[in-house]
């Protein structure tokens, strides 16, 4: 088995590693730097549970080499909290329900991280759109598709419950 | 298994020609499908996507030249200064889902030469041409020549596919495909087509269709019809009739062969409706 050696930038940190030359990114990313929130449901394209940012753009890491992200910016979904603190579009998906089994969750918002970078007010068919590649078996997507809304600023997303009669007395004018 | 990775064409074709049981990777999105199957014996992989000049899209005097590595992503992106070419626009917008279309390369597309390939589709309307190469030869193949059965094509095992070149035209193209859903669907049935219509006629026109045979293939005697045909209500409910006449698809797991048939026609009735616009 040929080993090469690879060098690229994971969730900010340099990494340079040997390995079997025709190994998996995927395999690259959780077996070898334990980034176990990539996940493999299919193998082959259809899911985008292993869905990971490749300069910025969302990529399957199941359907590429490891060798063929040499010297390119990598993130996982693992790469998103700072600080101990998660980043807002991660918290939005929890305070929409938008995690249930939770499988699909990373994959599901790398590809809305990779819209929201270039697209930051995406109308909603943008957003189907943008997660069209990923498949989630739990939350039939509406309450996804919520959660990616409500950080693009200048959409109204959350519903105002209705004001109760003695609110409505007191709404500032 | 060895990968190379190369950076460029010389090297890309060099390799090809010392090891003998070798295979390109591009975007890796049928490649490596294939592998996890097990079905592909090779080995050495020689990985070219570090060959920047196969990327670029170029306009030439009286043609534009799409590099092999051109992903469907940038076609989507790139394509809208080209009028002309609005069937391969569309068809990279519908191919796959965001991951695929950023990696998967209309090179890629072609060598597969699956009869569903969706951008095959839309350049086989625009009477594409491809440059091959290896390490003694340079050619231009017809598109529509390179396609000798499903997954079966005319290129050989040391040569590289480095370009598409799509002749400068006047005319307009559209293309529609029907799949099961909108995303990664492979489709049950596509077509593409080119025209240039003056005066109520067709002075030219191909049509195009996927899914519909072992290869893709044109739907010469529709193409005939209506170039001898005033463009009419008539004329476009003969073409229908006639299109369905003229493929021979199969039943699969997608759809019959029956059901194909009749998508071909409405397909063709949408498709003209667009050129009228
Ligand atoms: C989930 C999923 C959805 C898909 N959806 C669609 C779809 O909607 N429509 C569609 O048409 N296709 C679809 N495909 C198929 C695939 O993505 C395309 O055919 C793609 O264009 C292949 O390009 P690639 O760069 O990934 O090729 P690779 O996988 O890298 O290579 C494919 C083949 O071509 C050869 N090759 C590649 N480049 C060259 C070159 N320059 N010269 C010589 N040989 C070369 C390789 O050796 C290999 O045999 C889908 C695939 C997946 C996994
Ligand atoms: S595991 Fe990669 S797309 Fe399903
Ligand atoms: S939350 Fe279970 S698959 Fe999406």
């Amino acid at each position: 088995m040929a080993i090469r050696t690879i060098s690229c930038r994971v969730n900010g940190v340099p990494v340079q590693k040997e390995i079997d030359s025709d190994l998996r990114l995927i395999d690259f990313l959780r077996e070898n730097l334990q980034l176990t929130g990539v996940k493999e449901g299919c193998g082959e394209g259809e899911c985008g549970a292993c869905t990971i940012l490749l300069n910025g753009e969302a990529v399957n890491s199941c359907l590429m080499l490891a060798v063929q992200v040499e010297g390119a910016e990598l993130v996982t979904v693992e790469g998103l909290a700072e600080n101990g603190e998660l980043c807002r579009l991660q918290q939005a998906f929890i305070d929409n329900g938008a995690v249930q089994c939770g499988f699909c969750t990373p994959g599901m918002i790398l590809s809305a991280k990779a819209l929201l970078d270039k697209n930051p007010h995406p109308t909603e068919e943008e957003i189907r759109r943008a997660i069209s590649g990923n498949l989630c078996r739990c939350t039939g997507y509406q309450a996804i598709v919520d959660a990616i809304q409500a950080i693009s600023s200048n959409t109204l997303h959350v519903q105002q419950p209705p004001l109760s009669p003695a609110q409505e007395k007191d709404r500032p004018q | 298994m060895d990968v190379f990775s190369v950076s460029s064409l010389e090297e890309a074709v060099s390799l090809l020609n010392t090891k003998k049981n070798a295979a390109i990777v591009a975007g890796g999105t049928d490649l490596l499908v294939k592998k996890v199957r097990n079905k592909l014996s090779v080995d050495s992989l020689i990985d070219i996507c570090g060959i920047s000049m196969l990327k670029e899209i170029s306009n030439e005097v009286d043609c534009i030249r799409i590099g092999a590595l051109t992903t469907f992503a940038t076609l989507e992106r790139e394509l809208d200064a080209h009028p002309f070419c609005a069937a391969l626009r569309q068809a990279a917008c519908e191919m796959g889902a965001p991951q695929i279309r950023n990696r998967a390369t209309i090179g890629g597309n072609i060598v597969t030469g699956s009869p569903a390939g969706d951008g095959i589709i839309a350049l086989l309307a625009l009477d594409a041409k491809i440059e091959l190469i290896s390490e003694s030869e340079k050619r231009t193949v017809p598109l529509y020549d390179f396609f000798t059965g499903p997954g079966k094509t005319v290129i050989r095992p040391d040569e590289i596919l480095t370009a598409l070149i799509i002749p400068n035209q006047s005319g307009k193209s559209c293309f529609y495909k029907v799949g099961k859903r909108n995303a990664l669907a492979v489709a049950v049935l596509s077509e593409a087509i080119y025209a240039e219509i003056r005066e109520g006629k067709f002075e030219t026109i191909r049509i195009t269709v996927g899914s519909a045979a072992p290869t893709p293939i044109r739907a010469f005697r529709t193409e005939k019809f209506l170039l001898a045909n005033r463009f009419n209500d008539e004329a476009v409910h003969e073409s229908i009739r006639l299109i369905r006449d003229e493929i021979s698809p199969i039943d699969d797991v997608r759809a019959t062969a029956a059901y194909r048939r009749e998508v071909a026609g409405n397909i063709l009735r949408v498709l003209l409706q667009q050129l009228e616009k």
